[in-house]
């Protein structure tokens, strides 16, 4: 267990910058989730931060000691791949000892320390095997044994649930926020899914272009995103966005010509453009709404519905509880929440307060 | 299915394999039944026909008292500098390619890719080229005329061709075995001995195989760069069947190839299985 930090952590291959100046900290205990769609240089930074890769420039510090110049085998840090990177040729006690034995610990510790994380992950039944004998979900439980036996300061995870099939991967993230809830090891985990960033992480990072776009926690993130590429990429159905023209302060205009009131004021002039965001729940089917248009899908899930609505022009997802008796080709009038739309530039996506 | 047309082209196709397996069989054929003969029957009688008179005495002239060198000593001295020569060779020759390949694809090294060309291209440089150069370095090294010699120039010609297989099938080596390997604390030689050639058998018999046969069957060097003690078996072959005096005892000539093919057939029915397999992994995913 340990703190981590990053300063200015910037890596270019040639011309092409990877990571821009990345700095970041991590307390002790802390989940933190890295997120961003596939190029966005996420796992080049997990690389750097295992001692895989060298930054360009920058430096990296474990528990205040400079870790940036030393050889993955030298950091304390252990890794859970995508693949599970499992050794064939070995059972399962003797990958999960694998590192034990690398860093000379006695055969009688390292016999105790596989029984102890066995018994944990609840896969003593499976440590005579080899891998190609296991189930994906079993190979996952094992690396992530491995990585545990170590008793590392700090954990990796590059992936480690997306090979796994849908339902499986829903068990396995709960299996992964309990045993850090458990071990309480300062964590590092790299996902593109946003799902298992909001559900995972105590604070997430969103990535893209090698820069950190927003870094708060999962709520914060969901509910003030720094840029329209947050609001995009979290949440799901993704937030709808609307072009609008401010009007004043605390009303804009819709291409449609409908007005909306924005609940407070803020730093717009008459006539910017804007684009509008809002989440699908903040709308709502209402007699009395201010926008008006036609339903065009309706896709029941269950527990709630998606309903989405042509507006003159423009589409817009509702999200509803419950059950809906709304058919293609209604007429719908929608409201929204007060206070709950957010004003972005169009040109660079920044968020407007 | 079952239909008249289906059934002639299967007949056609199996009738065709036969011919061909037949064909290929036929050598072996023909040196079989014809060092099982006395001279006799094969200066008047036909090469096909099966011995009327079996004997195993050729086989045994062959390996034990055919004229060979200056003493009457069969080819049983230069079958076992044969094997004193092939194992080592093939052995370090092969140890040598899976380092070179292990460096070569794992680690980031500057100008792997020029070392590996110039490697490759050593595949292609005719035998005949190095003669000269490897007798001067034979002759300065101590090793000209001795199976250690012969060792030396068969390892040496051996490395660009284990290289190359070696470096093709961990090339195709997951990346994050290797990576998860070194944050667990493998260093260089642990890392290599315990995750790659662990799991190398394929390519490794492959290697073998081919480099057996090949400095097994060699015969050039052989002639080139040993001494009446120090023959392998190729060159005390070609002495056998070429000597000049006396009659030509057919028979014996025939036993004595057959001796000589022996440990290759033996060496491709034991793993001819794993030969095909292992060249199919090594250049479909290289």
């Amino acid at each position: 267990m340990a703190t981590l930090e990053l300063r200015n952590v910037s890596k270019s291959f040639g011309a092409t910058k990877v990571l821009q100046e990345i700095s970041l900290t991590l307390a002790d205990g802390e989940f933190l989730v890295l997120v961003g769609p596939s190029g966005c240089g996420k796992s080049t930074l997990m690389n750097i931060v295992a001692g895989l890769e060298e930054p360009t420039n920058g430096s990296l510090a474990l528990e205040g000691k400079d870790i940036t110049r030393l050889a993955p085998a030298q950091r304390n840090i252990a890794m859970v791949f995508q693949s599970y990177a499992l050794y064939p040729n070995m059972t399962v006690s003797e990958n999960i000892a694998f590192p034990l034995e690398m860093r000379k610990v006695a055969k009688g510790e390292r016999d105790k320390r596989v029984a102890e994380v066995a018994a944990l992950l609840q896969i003593e039944h499976l440590l005579g095997r080899k891998p190609k004998q296991l189930s994906g979900g079993q190979r996952q439980r094992v690396a992530i044994g491995r990585a545990l036996a170590r008793e590392p300061q700090l954990f990796l995870f590059d992936e480690p649930l997306s090979n796994l099939d849908a339902k499986l991967r829903v068990d396995m993230r709960a299996e992964i926020k309990r045993l850090h809830q458990r071990t309480g090891v300062t964590t590092i985990y790299v996902t593109h899914d946003q799902v298992e960033a909001m559900t995972l992480g105590s604070r997430i990072a969103v990535l893209k272009g090698g820069v950190i776009q927003q870094l708060a926690t999962p709520l914060d993130l969901y509910t003030d995103p720094a840029n329209l590429f947050v609001a995009e990429f979290i949440g799901s159905p993704s937030i709808n966005q609307l072009e609008a023209t401010a009007v004043s302060a605390d009303r804009v205009r819709l291409a449609s010509g409908t007005e909306l009131p924005l609940g407070r004021p803020h730093a717009i002039e008459a006539g910017r453009k804007l684009v509008l965001g809002v989440r699908p729940e903040h709308l709502r089917e209402d007699a009395a709404g201010s926008l008006s248009g036609r339903v065009t899908i309706v896709e029941p899930t269950g527990a709630e519905a998606y309903v989405k609505a042509d507006i003159g022009g423009a589409e817009v997802c509702l999200r509803i509880p419950g059950r809906v008796a709304m058919k293609p080709d209604d007429p719908i009038r929608i409201a929204h929440s007060p206070g709950s739309l957010l004003l972005f530039d169009p040109e660079s996506g920044m968020r407007i307060r | 299915m079952g239909s008249g047309a289906d059934k002639v082209s299967r007949v056609a196709l199996y009738g065709i394999l036969i011919f061909l397996g037949l064909l290929f069989v036929l050598p072996i054929y023909v040196m079989g039944v014809n060092s099982l003969k006395p001279l006799d029957e094969i200066r008047g009688g036909n090469l096909m026909a099966l011995p009327m008179e079996w004997t195993l005495e050729p086989w045994a002239t062959a390996w034990s008292t055919a004229q060979i060198g200056v003493q009457p000593t069969g080819l049983k001295p230069y079958f076992l500098n044969s094997f004193l020569l092939v194992v080592p060779a093939v052995l370090i020759s092969t140890a040598i390619g899976a380092i070179n390949g292990y460096i070569l694809t794992q680690f980031k090294m500057r100008g792997a890719n020029i070392v590996f060309a110039m490697l490759l291209f050593s595949v292609f440089i005719p035998f005949q080229i190095v003669l000269i150069p490897m007798a001067r370095t034979l002759g300065m090294l101590g090793l000209a005329g001795t199976v250690s010699g012969l060792v030396f120039v068969n390892v040496v010609y051996g490395i660009g061709f284990t290289t190359l297989f070696f470096r093709n099938y961990y090339a195709a080596f997951p990346g994050e075995l290797v990576r998860s390997a070194r944050m667990d604390g493998a260093g260089f030689f642990r890392l290599f001995w315990r995750i790659l050639l662990p799991n190398s058998a394929p390519i490794v018999v492959v290697t073998i195989i081919w480099q057996f046969t090949n400095i097994w069957n060699e015969f050039l060097f052989g002639a080139s760069f040993s001494d009446y003690k120090s023959f392998p078996l190729t060159v005390a072959l070609n002495n056998l069947v070429n000597s000049s005096t006396g009659v030509k005892e057919y028979n014996v000539h025939f036993a004595g190839a057959f001796i000589a093919a022996i440990p290759t057939l033996v060496v491709y029915v034991l793993s001819g299985k794993y030969f095909v397999r292992g060249l199919m992994a090594g250049s479909v995913k290289g």
